[in-house]
C-alpha cells in the first residue's frame, strides 16, 4: 500500500507568476526525495519552472542563485539525497535584497 | 579656505533659542578622520552634547547630515541622515531617508544643519542658495505631513523645494516620531520627530543651484559607471525590488519562517500572500517611485480608490510596514494596511514602532494586562483593521491608550507592569523590526543587540544578507568568513567576525552619505568598499583604499559606542528581547530560538576589541583608532566603568 504525505511549497518571484500562486499544498509518496519533489512540479509548470530552477537539460542539478529550503534549511545542493516528511515546508526562492 | 571637492563645505548652525544663524566653514580634521555625514554627526555631538541631557530638552541638538557622495551620480546618492540622541532610547541615533532633501541641502550651500535650543514659538527654517532664514510656523503648527508640505512650497514659491517636517506626532512629542520629508519619505527610527517638536521646529525647507564640484571628473564618471553596471548584474534586485518594491520580500520571507507573525508568536503567516508584492503590483500599485539619482527605484506609489479604507495617491508601502501593521498583528488586510501607512506618514509615525506598539496593545489585551477600562472601551482583537487605524489615531494625537502606547513598548510595559516587560520587544527602547531574528539567521539577533540605536535591522548593516542571503558584500578580502556558516549556527562559526566586518561596509554608506541598497550582493553585482572608495577619492580628490576606508568605520563605531557608553550603556544593555530566546511556535522555523547570546556576544565583543565583561572599547583599540581623547573622557567619569 502507497503511503502519501503532504508537503507546502512556498514560492518567491518569479515563480509566483510561473506557477501563479505563493505556496500550494502537494502529496507526494512517503520517501521521495526533495529532487523528484522538484520533478514532479517542472512537469506541472514547463519550461519556465525549468529554466528558473535547473542548471541542465537532465534536471537534476538546481541552478545558481537558485535556492531550495527544506523547512528553511538551504539543501540546494542535496536534493537528491533528501527525503521529504509529512508536514515539510519546502521554499524554492532566489535571494532577495533590503527591506 | 581651499575647495573642498565633493563637499558643499559648509555647515549651517542655527541657534532656535537666540534665533541665531551661523555658516561655519565644514571641519577638515573631523573630514580626515570621519569623512562626513554620520561620521561627522557623531564628532559633534561627542563634542558638544553634555552627558544625561534630556533629548527632549533645550540642550540636545538635532543634526541634519549629507556625505561627499550625497547628490553626485554615485548610486543611492538621494540620501541624508538625522543624528541626535535619541528620545525613545535616550542613547545614538541616526535615522536615514530618501528623497530629494540631501542632494538639495548640498545644492543650497550645505552639508550639515545643526538645531540647537528651541524656540519660543513655532517656526520653520528656509535654506536656499547659500543663506537660511527662521520663519513664523503659527498657522503650520497641528498640520500633518501633506498639509504642511503644500503650504510651506507656496508660501515660499518654490515648488521644487524639498520639505522635511513633522507632523502633529512629532508636535505631541510621541517618542518615534518621524521626520517627513518629500511627502512620504521618512526618517523615521528613534523618535527625530519628536525631538524637532521639542524644539518647536516645524520644518526645514530647503533648494539650491549650486552644484558640487567633482576633484577628477573622468576618473568619477568612470567609477560611478563600474559601480552602475555591477548593479545591472544584480538578480534580486531585478526579480525582486525593482518590480515589487520592498515588499517583494513578503512571500520569501514568509517561506523561511522569518516573518513576524502574532508578536513574536511565530515566523509564519499562512494569510502573508494576500499582503505580499506580487498582490499589490496586481491592485492597488499606481507607480513606482525612486528617490534622487536612483537606478533601482524601490519605492511604491499607491492608492485605494473606494471602500472603507479609501486613501489617496501616496508613497508606500515597504516591507516593514506591512509586516509590522500586518503580520505582527495577525492582520492580512492590505486595503486597511495602505491606509495605516497613510496615515502614519501624515501624522508622522515610525510604521515600525506605530505596528509594535499596536501589536503589544494586542497582545497585553489578549493576555489580560490591558483591558476596556484601559483603553477606553476599545476591544483590542488581533487582526482588527478598524482598531489598528483607531490607534494609529490615538497614539499621534496622544488620546487615551494612545498617550501610553506613545512612549514606546519599554516604557509603556514597564507602566502596565504585571509582567508586559517579558512581552515587549525591543532592545535599548527601541522597537524590533520586521526581521525575525529566530527564522532569519541568528546574527540578525546578534545585530539587533549589538546595533548602536537599537532593535535595528539596517544600523549599520542588514547581516542577514551573509548567512541568510548568501552575499558577500564584497567583504572576503577583508576577512569575511567564507562560506558563510548556517544560518542557524550560533558559535563557534564566525559570526562575530562577519557581523563587524558587515556594520563595518554599512558605515561606509553612512559616512559617505549614500543608501544602504546598493552595498547588498556578491562582488560582481554590489557596491564593494572598493568602488565605494574608488568614487570617493575620484569625487575629493583625497586617495583612500577601501581599508582605509573600513578603518574610518571602525573609527565611527567606536564613536557611536563610546556615545552610548557615556549614557551609561554596558553589556547589560547589548540584548534581546526575551520571547526571542523561546521557540517559534509554527512553520518552516518552529522549535528554533536563540540559545547563547552571551557566546555570540563574546565573539563579537574579541572581534571589535572591546572588553568582553562591560562591552566597552578598550583604551588600547580607541587609541589605535585615534580616539585618545574619547578613551581619556570616559576613564574621567565617576559613573562609567574604567577602561
Amino acid at each position: 500500500m502507497i503511503t502519501l504525505v503532504k508537503v507546502t511549497v512556498h514560492y518567491g518571484h518569479p515563480l509566483t507568476e510561473i506557477t501563479g500562486k505563493a505556496r500550494e499544498d502537494v502529496t507526494v509518496k512517503k520517501g521521495s526525495t526533495v529532487l523528484s519533489l522538484l520533478k514532479n512540479l517542472a512537469t506541472k509548470y514547463g519550461d519556465a519552472f525549468k529554466d528558473q530552477v535547473f542548471l541542465n537539460y537532465g534536471r537534476d542539478q538546481v541552478k545558481e542563485g537558485t535556492i531550495i529550503s527544506l523547512n528553511a534549511k538551504y539543501i540546494s545542493n542535496e536534493t537528491e539525497n533528501i527525503k521529504v516528511e509529512d508536514n515539510d515546508f519546502i521554499g524554492i526562492f532566489r535571494a532577495v535584497g533590503g527591506g | 579656505m581651499k575647495q573642498l571637492f565633493g563637499y558643499a563645505g559648509k555647515v549651517l548652525r542655527v541657534n532656535l533659542t537666540k534665533k541665531k544663524i551661523l555658516k561655519q566653514p565644514l571641519r577638515e580634521d573631523i573630514i580626515d578622520k570621519y569623512v562626513g555625514c554620520v561620521g561627522y554627526a557623531a564628532r559633534v555631538l561627542w563634542e558638544e552634547l553634555k552627558p544625561g541631557i534630556d533629548p527632549l530638552g533645550p540642550g540636545n541638538k538635532l543634526i541634519f547630515a549629507t556625505g561627499p557622495l550625497t547628490g553626485t551620480l554615485c548610486p543611492g546618492s538621494g540620501s541624508h541622515e538625522i543624528c541626535t540622541k535619541s528620545p525613545l532610547t535616550g542613547a545614538w541615533a541616526e535615522s536615514r531617508s530618501g528623497g530629494f532633501f540631501g542632494p538639495k541641502l548640498k545644492f543650497a550651500g550645505f552639508d550639515f544643519v545643526i538645531l540647537e535650543g528651541r524656540a519660543e514659538k513655532p517656526v520653520y527654517l528656509w535654506v536656499h542658495d547659500g543663506e537660511a532664514e527662521i520663519r513664523d510656523a503659527k498657522e503650520l503648527w497641528g498640520k500633518t505631513v501633506h498639509e504642511t508640505t503644500d503650504v510651506v512650497l507656496e508660501e515660499i514659491g518654490d515648488p521644487e523645494a524639498s520639505v522635511a517636517c513633522i507632523g502633529p506626532a512629532g508636535e505631541k512629542l510621541v517618542r518615534f516620531a518621524t521626520v517627513m520629508n518629500d511627502k512620504d519619505r521618512a526618517a523615521a527610527r528613534c523618535g527625530p520627530g519628536a525631538v524637532m517638536g521639542s524644539k518647536k521646529i516645524k520644518a526645514v525647507v530647503t533648494n539650491g543651484i549650486q552644484g558640487i564640484s567633482v576633484a577628477h571628473p573622468e576618473e568619477f564618471y568612470e567609477a560611478v559607471i563600474e559601480a552602475e553596471e555591477a548593479l545591472k548584474k544584480n538578480m534580486p534586485n531585478v526579480h525582486t525590488i525593482i518590480p515589487f518594491g520592498t515588499i517583494g520580500l513578503v512571500n520569501v520571507y514568509n517561506s523561511q519562517g522569518a516573518l513576524p507573525t502574532k508578536y513574536g508568536y511565530t515566523g509564519y503567516f499562512e494569510n502573508a500572500e494576500k499582503f505580499s508584492g506580487e498582490t499589490l503590483a496586481k491592485t492597488f500599485l499606481v507607480k513606482r517611485r525612486a528617490c534622487f539619482g536612483c537606478s533601482m527605484g524601490c519605492g511604491r506609489y499607491t492608492e485605494v480608490k473606494s471602500g472603507p479604507w479609501a486613501t489617496p495617491p501616496h508613497e508606500g508601502p515597504e516591507y516593514e510596514t506591512v509586516v509590522m501593521l500586518g503580520s505582527l498583528c495577525l492582520h492580512d488586510n492590505l486595503e486597511a494596511i495602505i491606509r495605516a501607512n497613510y496615515l502614519c506618514n501624515s501624522y508622522g509615525l515610525d510604521t515600525i514602532s506605530a505596528g509594535n506598539a499596536i501589536a503589544f496593545a494586542m497582545e497585553c489585551y489578549d493576555k489580560g494586562l490591558l483591558t476596556t477600562a484601559d483603553t477606553g472601551g476599545l476591544e483590542l482583537r488581533w487582526g482588527d483593521s478598524a482598531t489598528i487605524i483607531n490607534l494609529i489615531e490615538k497614539i499621534a494625537k496622544r488620546e487615551g491608550i494612545g498617550d501610553l502606547l506613545a512612549e514606546g513598548v519599554r516604557r509603556a510595559a514597564a507602566k502596565i507592569g504585571k509582567g508586559a516587560e517579558e512581552l515587549a520587544l525591543h532592545v535599548k527602547g527601541l522597537e524590533m523590526p520586521a526581521h525575525e531574528p529566530r527564522g532569519e539567521a541568528k546574527s540578525t539577533a546578534l545585530l539587533y543587540a549589538t546595533s548602536p540605536r537599537g532593535a535595528c535591522h539596517m544600523h549599520p548593516y542588514w547581516t542577514g544578507s551573509w548567512d541568510f542571503n548568501q552575499w558577500t558584500g564584497g567583504l572576503i578580502e577583508h576577512g569575511l568568513p567564507w562560506p558563510p556558516p548556517d544560518k542557524f549556527a550560533e558559535t563557534g562559526v564566525g559570526k562575530g567576525l562577519g557581523v563587524k566586518l558587515l556594520m563595518l561596509q554599512g558605515i561606509i554608506q553612512e559616512t559617505t552619505g549614500v543608501c544602504r541598497f546598493p552595498a547588498f550582493g556578491k562582488e560582481e553585482d554590489c557596491i564593494t568598499p572598493k568602488r565605494y572608495a574608488r568614487m570617493l577619492s575620484a569625487l575629493t580628490g583625497r586617495e583612500i583604499n577601501q581599508f582605509e576606508l573600513m578603518k574610518i568605520s571602525e573609527r565611527v563605531i567606536n564613536l557611536e559606542k563610546c556615545f552610548n557608553v557615556r549614557e551609561g550603556l554596558t553589556r547589560k544593555d547589548d540584548t534581546i528581547p526575551e520571547k526571542m530566546k523561546e521557540p517559534i511556535a509554527t512553520g518552516p522555523t518552529k522549535g528554533q530560538a536563540v540559545t547563547n547570546l552571551d557566546g555570540m556576544l563574546d565573539e563579537y565583543y574579541e572581534a571589535c576589541g572591546w572588553d568582553k565583561k562591560t562591552s566597552i572599547p578598550t583604551r588600547e583599540k580607541l587609541e589605535e583608532l585615534g580616539l585618545k581623547d574619547v578613551a581619556d573622557e570616559l576613564a574621567g567619569m565617576a559613573k562609567t566603568p574604567k577602561i
